[in-house]
């Protein structure tokens, strides 16, 4: 039969000559890139009866007991599991331990609401290797790790009526810091900066704090972005408690998102953030800080800390992918920020600002981010960061 | 061809060359037999294919070679391998010329595969059930045990899915593929019964006994007529044992009969074109069915046409549907460097459905060239424009009552509905027929005869025939093997409606392969020649092949 019908395969010609050391090139970089994944992410996605594993968790989970993943804890954290237990309803508890070896746990009630919530609580968290570099506009790029634990015991509350935001909260906390947690031996946080230099090293500081806040949110939200403008000011009293001295932060947000298109916006936001001491001082870490993922992304977090903290941040964020029920997309960004810290912002002058930019992408629902990557670079080098919460 | 491409391609040209080139010529190429891949063989197992690791791989790797593969540098795919002399294809477990061959009535059309007027009156019994999703979906037995598999529209948006599925059904039907006995159903509730014994599986894959409550609590998903009664497509099983999808590249090694790799199969490749024209943006393997039927051999199904026209199965569809995949590794690219600045044409498209029940569908802004299914599909990949244009032939075979009678089939309840669908579905033959027919010189049922002892050849050319363009302005060259040159003009004579008749000076013996062009001014397309390969014949020459 096969003699009386066409032949199945063509004459080799050029291409096909030309096409096998491109094949030899190629086929390890895409059984790495491609394939293994592709097994991977197939066999992920088989519908199956669900596995023990699967089955556990949703016995746990009926039974109010959550486990899950999470990206952070706190500064410096790292990946965190986490576990939370709400059979009481609205009764919870929550636990996070993270590969650094800080931790989070809280025990309180919490009702939420569209336009409302309440929450009141106990918790103790222990960020376990916190960076520090130093107060001033322009310490250097050394960074030493202490450790902070605190007690937080307290009620907060927020409700929203469009366009007005107000929160507020009552609290009280127990702040001691010391050596940091599987760091090595960071004593030159100790000597360098000791307790006569700096407040709050090696030192138990207790608060009562209290904290209003009030916004106006004029954004509208079509698909999967927001247009409009967002502004927020909060102000904080830190009251001391057994003769500590008593000192309040100011801080206040200005958004702005204007999108091009469905598909391409520009984000500005800008923030100001003040501390003001009564008499006495101001613990270290509770300073104004420039650096991270809320104030500018190519440095670490708390990577200038001083009194007065601005930040000013342009973001063109545009979408680059979507699925095709419109159910997630993935956004790029690229950012450009200058950012400043000084004793007071009237006394920040140009030397003191610091530039930062990068790229990054976002997963994004109708109703929130699914996840972050990004890189940040800056004058000190490069920032990596990966945020996302995940639920098996 | 790019520049780049043909700098390449003109330096490798000597080493083409010497490698032989494509396939061996026309005539000396044995001819396909007809119903060959239905000889008997041994039972095939079902196979389950993981959709997602395929999906992945062809979104990746194929988008990547398809691109900067040499071959892409080279300017082009190899030809289909199953083609007959004439370019065309033979009947076969794949595909049977019907609407081309023996042009089908309008009732033929309508009444597309069905062998009946579909599940009988009295009970239909659920005997396996989809109850999550946006839209529910039962397996029945009807009253004569025939088992069909019944979906349903999404909310909103009743006889979206269901007509459109029919309407489908009943194109791709009459243009050749083998496609289930889909029918319109509607039905009341009470005819519904629950084989005992029957579960579903819940949103937590927990295993549940299915009642007559859970059917309904699912049927609330789904609207229903003012008098109350549901409309569903109910789809036959195919005759036969079902042994999983076909793909579209490479052999099925357990299928002795599966002879050509996919990809390079004419009816593969060309059904991107029938599918452009149905906007099947869902054509992918998981749509499709091998059976083995009797006496013993693989019969491979189109099946599930829920997102085509206008639907996207659980909503209309959308602009962007037919233009970009799902995943585009190139636009996604394209946006990222240009920081969101790339733009496929869909993006600023301002759309609504055109009704609820036909959804979306583009018409007049429509073009064949750019669309593209929702996932990358091997054989479309490998698309020629002989493979197109075979393709556009098929569709072009389509009258404007054959098109309203496959309308008719779907039911739509508004007669203006129907019309308005009907008139989308010819503007975009028209524009398939425009797109790929310029790039070639569609000359069909050629013949040569010899006159003063002259030869001559007379052809039909069917952008005439089928109203594409009129004889004001199209002129015919040819040359052949003694006249390299291009020869035009008065030589060749008007026959009938599209016949052109070319006398031929010079040709010679005992074979010549004579090349015409069809070239239509103002049109700025340079097509690509028609190949007749002329064999001498007793005292004449007989056409011995041809090539578009």
């Amino acid at each position: 039969m096969a003699e009386s019908r066409p032949p199945n395969r063509h004459r080799t010609d050029a291409a096909d000559i030309a096409t096998v050391p491109f094949k030899i090139v190629a086929w390890p970089i895409n059984f790495v890139l491609v394939r293994l994944p592709a097994v991977a992410i197939g066999e992920l996605s088989v519908p199956r009866a669900p596995g023990f594993l699967v089955r556990m968790r949703r016995e746990l989970g009926e039974a109010g007991v959550h486990p899950g993943l999470r990206s952070s804890v706190g500064p410096r954290s790292g990946p965190a599991v986490a576990m939370r237990l709400d059979p009481l309803s609205p009764i919870e508890l929550e636990g996070a331990f993270s590969m650094r070896g800080s931790q989070r746990y809280w025990l309180g009630g919490r009702v939420k609401q569209s336009d409302f919530g309440l929450e009141a609580g106990a918790a103790w968290q222990r960020d376990a290797q916190v960076a520090f570099y130093g107060v001033g506009p322009d310490t250097p790029d050394q960074q030493t790790l202490y450790r902070r634990d605190r007690v937080e015991l307290g009620v907060s509350s927020w409700r929203r009526s469009d366009p007005l935001w107000l929160d507020g909260e009552i609290t009280y906390e127990d702040n001691l810091t010391g050596l940091p947690v599987w760091a090595g031996n960071q004593l030159a946080t100790v000597e360098e900066f000791s307790p006569a230099d700096l407040f709050g090293i090696d030192e138990r500081l207790r608060y009562i704090r209290f904290g209003l806040g009030a916004g106006l949110d004029f954004t509208r939200r079509t698909g999967f972005q927001d247009r409009g403008i967002r502004l927020y000011a909060r102000g904080t009293r830190f009251e001391g408690v057994d003769g500590t001295d008593s000192f309040h932060q100011l801080s206040f947000e200005a958004h702005g998102l204007a999108p091009l298109n469905r598909r391409q916006l520009l984000a500005l936001q800008a923030r100001i953030d003040l501390t003001r001491e009564d008499a006495g001082r101001i613990p270290f870490y509770h300073l104004a800080a420039l650096g991270g993922e809320e104030t500018a992304l190519g440095y670490p977090d708390t990577r200038f800390t001083e009194h007065d903290m601005v930040s000013l941040t342009a973001e063109w964020r545009y979408e680059v992918w979507r699925d095709i029920h419109n159910t997630t997309r993935l956004e790029s960004f690229v950012y450009f920020g200058e950012g400043a810290v000084g004793p007071r912002l009237d006394g920040i002058t140009p030397e003191d600002w610091h530039t930062s930019y990068g790229f990054g992408f976002r997963a994004v629902q109708r109703d929130g981010m699914l996840g972050l990557l990004y890189l940040g670079f800056s004058a000190e080098g490069l920032q990596f960061g990966l945020g996302g919460e995940w639920t098996p | 061809m790019n520049r780049r491409s043909s700098i390449v391609a003109a330096s490798l040209a000597p080493l083409f060359a010497a490698c032989g080139g494509g396939l061996a010529p026309a005539p000396e190429r044995p001819q396909p037999i007809a119903w060959a891949d239905t000889l008997p063989i041994p039972e095939p197992p079902a196979r389950d294919i993981n959709e997602v690791r395929r999906l992945v791989e062809v979104s990746l790797t194929d988008e990547v070679a398809d691109v900067l593969g040499p071959r892409a540098l080279f300017g082009g795919h190899h030809e289909a391998l199953n083609v007959d002399r004439f370019d065309d294809v033979v009947n076969s477990a794949w595909y049977e010329r019907r609407n081309r061959s023996a042009s089908m009535t309008p009732a033929d059309v309508r009444r597309g595969p069905s062998t009946h007027d579909g599940p009988s009156d009295g009970a239909l019994t659920i005997v396996a059930a989809k109850v999550q999703g946006i839209s529910p979906g039962f397996t029945v037995l009807d009253t004569r045990g025939d088992r069909y598999v019944l979906k349903f529209d999404p909310k909103g948006y009743l006889y979206l899915s269901s007509s459109a599925g029919v309407v489908s059904n009943r194109l791709l039907y009459a243009a050749g593929y083998h496609v289930p006995e889909d029918y319109l159903l509607h039905f009341r509730f009470d005819r519904l019964r629950v084989e005992p014994g029957t579960t579903f599986t819940d949103d937590k894959f927990i295993e549940r006994p299915l009642t007559l409550d859970v059917a309904r609590e699912a049927l609330t998903r789904t609207d229903t007529l003012p008098d109350g009664r549901y409309v569903a497509v109910a789809s036959e099983y195919v005759p036969g044992s079902p042994k999983g999808p076909f793909l579209f590249s490479g052999v099925r090694k357990d299928d002795l009969n599966d002879y050509y790799p996919h990809e390079h199969r004419r009816e593969l490749r060309g059904l991107k074109v029938v599918s452009s024209w149905l906007n099947h943006v869902d054509m992918r393997f998981m749509n499709t069915l091998d059976a083995y039927v009797k006496p013993g051999y693989l019969r491979h199904y189109l099946i599930d046409f829920a997102a085509t026209l206008g639907s996207g199965t659980i909503r209309p569809h959308e602009p962007r549907e037919g233009l970009e995949y799902n995943f585009d590794l190139w636009a996604t690219l394209g946006r990222m460097v240009t920081f969101g600045f790339y733009q496929k044409g869909w993006e600023d498209e301002e759309w609504a459905p055109i009704q609820p029940t036909i959804g979306w569908l583009s018409a007049g802004s429509f073009e064949p060239e750019r669309w593209k299914p929702n996932w990358p599909n091997e054989a479309f990949h490998h698309q020629t424009t002989r493979d197109a244009y075979w393709g556009a032939k098929l569709v072009a075979a389509f009258t404007d009552e054959q098109i309203r009678a496959a309308v008719a089939a779907g039911g739509l309840p508004d007669e203006g509905a129907a019309d308005t669908l009907a008139t989308i579905l010819m503007t975009r033959r028209d524009a398939i027929v425009r797109t790929w027919y310029a790039k070639v010189s569609p000359v069909e049922n050629p013949s040569v005869g010899v006159r003063d002892g002259v030869p001559y050849v007379r052809f039909e050319d069917v952008g005439l025939r089928d109203g594409t363009w009129t004889r004001d302005g199209t002129r015919y060259e040819w040359r052949h093997d003694s006249r390299a040159g291009w020869t035009g003009g008065d030589a060749a004579t008007p026959v009938g409606s599209a016949g052109v008749e070319i006398r031929l000076f010079g040709l010679p013996e005992p074979e010549a392969r004579l090349e015409v062009r069809i070239v239509r001014r103002g049109s700025g397309v340079e097509p690509r020649p028609a190949l007749l390969y002329l064999r001498r014949s007793g005292y004449g020459y007989e056409v011995a092949g041809l090539e578009h």
